[in-house]
């Protein structure tokens, strides 16, 4: 009983991240009918820049500290130059360039910033946790805007397999790229919060023992998706974003900007996953460019688990992936090489038993 | 099926039949493979022992395995318009049973452990049980799912729970046996006659035992020249077949599904059948597996070399018989069905065309191409890792597939020559560049040898961007592609 216990607690803090990962798999799905390969490596990212970040390693060129404002300002004032000037004539490579351009300064300006911030603050603490878990959602949520606009956003009229075609292509270039930027081997993530070395356990009593790391990932999880329902059920944008997701067509003949909404889920996946995986390095500190991978398909098992493009369902979804691999582990020898697969075996049962998953709604194909 | 009219214009196409004046005027190509094969091995081999060299041989056979995957991934892919992410999981489950088989099975064992390097390949008959046996314990396996869902899809309203408590048992049973038997390290300890994966593989052990004596005489009886090409043949066929049967048991379920899923559900059993190989001992788990090497080269003792004997001409024959089977296939009356389905599945269902019927011939077809290629994989490797059958192995193929044109078989098996031989021609880039190349030239091309994963992520992306009916017309390298579809449904 208590190894039961101690299994679904495992499990929870596991499902957790899954879940995190799946909402943003489940968003794309839910507007796009597209599969977001990508996205399990927009979570390595993630941990990447959480690291660099927290390990105060981001060296962008040889500009001198005091100068990089100054740059990065300037930079700032094209990108928006670019887009004022788009906004009379626009031709959509001007756009695209602007919007790009604007992302990237963007990003590089929050992690010049975040990393003066977390070095001067010095961790572990809970500031530092903070900048760095803020600095590696905002830095993933211009990738995600950038990785729509460029590879998602001109084949919106094409089959949906040419999407997805490309979709493994920007998962591959993300994952064999970040092998080339960020090296093969695996980096130790320094350690955030304030502690958790000297004192890894919550609770421990009755022989169940709860992680701090664990205690810390389930309520960050819950604090991110209070603030996730607030966004989709209670303003405007959230609203614009469930009508994308009921009518494309339809939506946009509301009035809905369709790219903004698009580009606004793109963002707020890649922020989920994002912060999904500076959390799993506080429990698990090794971050490494395949990271993304496993856990991606897994997410998307949670996604398709709990019905794809539902928001509920893909929280659900996870969190019965995460107990169901917790078990496995526990329970059979050799479970976890067999961990690796029950997640798929899941999925081929889902498919064919309730293809449109557990709180999915039976969709009518018409011609 | 529409018939074919009979007036006077098409009287010839109704003689001996459309296909047959199309693969008339169609058959240079692989004709010309085949040609070359015998006729340049000659040229080749004879008198001069260095000119391929170890390694030009080794990519060119990599080369031959590559396109004969490509082509039948081409059929799932291209030519059916289903979307495999799996095919790496079949080439798999070919190169581990048929690595195994001539490992196991394929020597004559002159004392208890050792096979003579001289005897392998020298067992057809074993080889051929083995699968027999194989087969014949899936088979009583299918059967008894057979029957259970026949009882589930017979049970009215009052027995209803009665046939699904029972299969939910066989599937508990299933697992604790599985769990059992791992936890003994040994599967034969679990108990033959209360276990019903015990008593599979007391079937297959029993049958493989007792026919050993009967196989060694057959094969005995076999002339000593055919016993060694006969035993690579019937490898290379078992695995095909067996990873025909996955692709069949894949390909049931999740054909019912479209597009992104079927993708990802073929990913998913890739997965699966990785995770099987690496928890399974007898497939030699995370370590891999050794498995004999075909031999390579011609044998120089012999002029003309004897044709069967070394790896080349099965490669490159298999890849022409491959390609001629997807080329016939694709235009057949079962590819045109295979193609309506392609272009509008419910169109299709409703001109009275069965379309997972047609689906899964497509996918249990390609699968069986990828089971032989990955047979023709094992022994040219003589190593078996999980890590050659990963996902990248997958996408890698779905890249040349993809670059060479979805439904252009020659595309298909031109990219898959291109993507196989430029990272290495970019790599001896000293040897082959003239001289004179400037270094940034070669410095590039190193860069791209060395980062071919990315550049190849970087061609997929941009392919489908601008090119997205693939690169095998040149009229495609300067014209955008035309937007077929108005919206995305």
């Amino acid at each position: 009983m208590q190894q039961f216990i101690q299994q679904l607690i495992n499990g929870l803090s596991t499902g957790a991240l899954y879940a995190l990962i799946a909402v943003g798999y489940t968003m794309v799905y839910g507007v796009l009918r597209l599969i977001n390969f990508a996205h399990g490596d927009v979570y390595m990212v993630g941990a990447m820049m959480g690291y660099y970040v927290g390990s105060n390693q981001f060296a962008l060129g040889r500009v001198p500290w005091w100068a990089q404002p100054i740059v990065w300002l300037a930079a700032w004032l094209v990108a928006f130059g670019i887009l004022r000037a788009a906004r009379r004539s626009s031709p959509s490579w001007f756009v695209i360039v602007g919007q790009t351009l604007l992302a990237a300064t963007v990003a590089t300006g929050v992690a010049q910033i975040s990393t003066k911030i977390v070095a001067a603050v010095g961790i572990p603490s809970w500031v530092g946790f903070a900048t760095v878990l803020i600095s590696s959602m905002t830095i993933c949520g211009c990738l995600g805007f950038v990785i729509e606009l460029l590879a998602y956003r001109p084949l919106r009229n094409q089959p949906r397999i040419t999407s997805l075609i490309t979709a493994i292509g920007v998962s591959l270039f993300l994952m064999n790229g970040g092998q080339k930027v960020f090296g093969v081997d695996p980096q130790r993530f320094p350690d955030l919060i304030p502690g958790l070395e000297t004192n890894p356990l919550l609770f421990n009593r009755w022989g169940v023992t709860v992680g701090t790391a664990d205690a810390i990932i389930i309520f960050a999880t819950i604090a991110l998706m209070i603030g996730l329902t607030y966004i989709v059920l209670y303003t405007r944008t959230g609203l614009a974003l469930r009508a994308v997701s009921f009518r494309f067509d339809t939506a946009s003949l509301m009035g809905i900007n369709i790219n903004r909404i698009v580009s606004f889920t793109f963002i707020l996946g890649s922020v989920l996953a994002a912060a999904a995986g500076v959390l799993i390095a506080l429990r698990t500190p090794r971050v490494d460019p395949l990271m993304g991978l496993m856990m991606g398909l897994k997410a998307f098992v949670a996604a398709v688990l709990g019905g794809i493009g539902n928001i509920a369902g893909a929280v659900a979804g996870g969190i019965l992936l995460g107990l169901t691999e917790a078990l496995v582990k526990g329970y059979f020898p050799q479970g976890s090489q067999y961990a690796e697969g029950v997640a798929f075996v899941i999925l081929i049962g889902v498919l064919l038993v309730k293809p449109s998953g557990l709180l999915g709604k039976n969709v009518i194909e018409k011609v | 099926m529409v018939s074919a009219s009979s007036t006077a214009v098409t009287s010839l196409h109704t003689r001996c039949g459309p296909g047959t004046i199309a693969l008339l005027s169609n058959l240079w190509w692989p004709a010309l493979i085949v040609a070359l094969t015998f006729l340049f091995r000659h040229y080749e081999f004879s008198g001069r022992d260095d000119f391929p060299g170890p390694y030009v041989m080794r990519v060119v056979l990599l080369i031959g395995i590559n396109v004969i995957l490509a082509v039948s991934l081409q059929l799932i892919n291209g030519v059916s318009g289903q979307f495999s992410l799996g095919h790496a999981g079949f080439m798999a489950v070919g190169a581990y049973l048929a690595g195994y088989a001539t490992k196991t099975f394929g020597g004559i064992h002159s004392d208890a452990d050792a096979v003579d390097p001289a005897a392998e390949f020298h067992n057809p008959a074993a080889v051929l049980l083995y699968f027999a046996s194989l087969l014949i314990a899936l088979g009583v396996v299918a059967a008894t799912g057979w029957v259970l869902r026949w009882l589930v899809n017979r049970s009215r309203k009052f027995h209803r729970r009665v046939p699904t408590i029972l299969a939910t048992l066989l599937v508990l049973w299933f697992v604790v046996d599985v769990s059992r038997a791992d936890r003994a390290n040994d599967p034969s300890i679990v108990h033959p006659f209360t276990h019903f994966v015990g008593l599979m593989i007391a079937l297959f052990e029993w049958i493989n035992t007792h026919g050993a004596a009967a196989s060694l005489s057959i094969s005995n009886a076999l002339p000593a020249a055919y016993r060694k090409p006969i035993t690579f043949a019937v490898a290379l066929l078992g695995g095909g077949i067996m990873a025909a049967v996955a692709g069949l048991v894949v390909g049931l379920p999740s054909l019912r599904l479209r597009g992104d899923y079927l993708a990802i559900a073929t990913l998913g059993f890739a997965q699966i059948i990785l995770v099987a190989i690496v928890t399974s001992q007898p497939l030699g788990a995370a370590t891999g597996l050794q498995v004999p090497v075909y031999r390579m080269e011609p044998d120089p003792a012999e002029t003309p070399p004897i044709v069967g004997y070394f790896l080349y001409p099965w490669v490159f024959g298999t890849a022409a018989i491959t390609m001629l089977a997807v080329w016939r296939i694709a235009h057949s009356p079962i590819g045109r069905a295979i193609a309506a389905v392609r272009e509008d599945e419910i169109a299709a269902s409703a001109c009275g065309i069965n379309t997972t019927r047609y689906k899964v011939l497509a996918f249990v077809v390609g699968a069986f191409f990828a089971g032989v290629a990955g047979a023709l994989y094992a022994h040219y490797d003589g190593y078996l890792n999980t890590r050659s059958f990963d996902l990248n192995r997958s996408i890698e193929i779905v890249v040349m597939v993809t670059l060479g044109g979805l439904g252009s078989i020659w595309g298909a098996a031109v990219a898959a020559v291109v993507l196989t031989a430029l990272p290495e021609v970019l790599r001896n880039t000293s040897t082959l560049m003239p001289a004179w190349t400037p270094a940034f030239l070669k410095d590039a091309a190193q860069w791209v040898a060395d980062n071919r994963l990315v550049v190849y992520a970087l061609l997929l992306i941009l392919i489908m961007l601008g090119r997205s009916k693939g690169l095998h017309k040149p009229s495609n390298w300067l014209r955008p592609a035309r937007r077929l579809r108005s919206a995305a449904s």
